[in-house]
């Protein structure tokens, strides 16, 4: 009963059923990002690292972001319905389901924990660490109500 | 939410594998709606309807109070 595959299949998957290699667009779009990144760090860091080429210093940073910025990119390229293994219809997965509980569980755990910690350290710890609780009960804030009204705006007219 | 799927499957001669293939979902997803401890979203409720040649309201009923 099982079907043999139509094309050759690739470990991390296409950019789109029969399109290119998703780790080559990757790698062609992740290192040039991390070397440009790291030359950028160098240049706003002014002497930081002593008198050494900016260049090279840019591309040893670049060459320890390039993972990240590669991983990124395939995040970004891939079309998951390629990946060996993969199952086409994730969204109606209980898999799915149990991601979406675990986010909004995370979530309600970052707005109480940062709210009652911005509280506490407010009495005992110095300003900065209220103030950075503050900040992050801000943005998940503002990320939820963003949030809630696209979809409020998309899908309540 | 209850269901008749493992009744329906076995008559059908399918695994749960091979329904999860069908229907483009893990099988931990099939086990978990045999085991009534997974309500299938309504695409999927109607893919497992079209799968077996039947309404969605024959394969699941709500709980009897």
């Amino acid at each position: 009963m099982t079907e043999e595959p139509s094309e050759k299949q690739y470990k991390y998957g296409r950019t789109e059923p029969g399109g290119i290699p998703a780790m080559r667009i990757a790698v062609l779009i992740g290192l040039p990002v991390a070397v440009l990144v790291g030359i950028g760090v160098r240049m706003f860091s002014g002497n930081a690292y002593g008198h050494i080429d900016n260049v090279l210093v840019g591309v040893i940073i670049g060459a320890c972001l390039a993972p990240f910025t590669i991983l990124l990119a395939w995040v970004l390229c891939v079309d998951r319905t390629t990946i060996p293994g993969a199952i086409s219809n994730a969204e109606n997965s209980i898999e799915g389901a149990w991601y979406s509980h675990a986010a909004t569980d995370a979530f309600h755990v970052v707005i109480a924990g940062a709210g009652l910690g911005a509280a506490v350290a407010s009495l005992w710890l110095p300003s900065a660490v209220s103030w950075t609780l503050i900040a992050v009960f801000a943005v998940a804030t503002a990320a939820f109500a963003a949030s809630y009204y696209i979809r409020k705006y998309r899908e309540g007219r | 939410m209850r269901n008749r799927l493992p009744e329906l499957r076995r008559e059908q001669g399918l695994s749960q594998e091979r329904l999860a293939e069908m229907l483009g979902v893990s099988r931990q997803t099939i086990i978990s709606i045999e085991k009534e401890r997974f309500d299938p979203s309504l695409p999927l409720a109607f893919q497992i309807a079209a799968a077996f040649g039947m309404r969605i309201e024959d394969i699941f009923f709500p709980e009897v109070a």
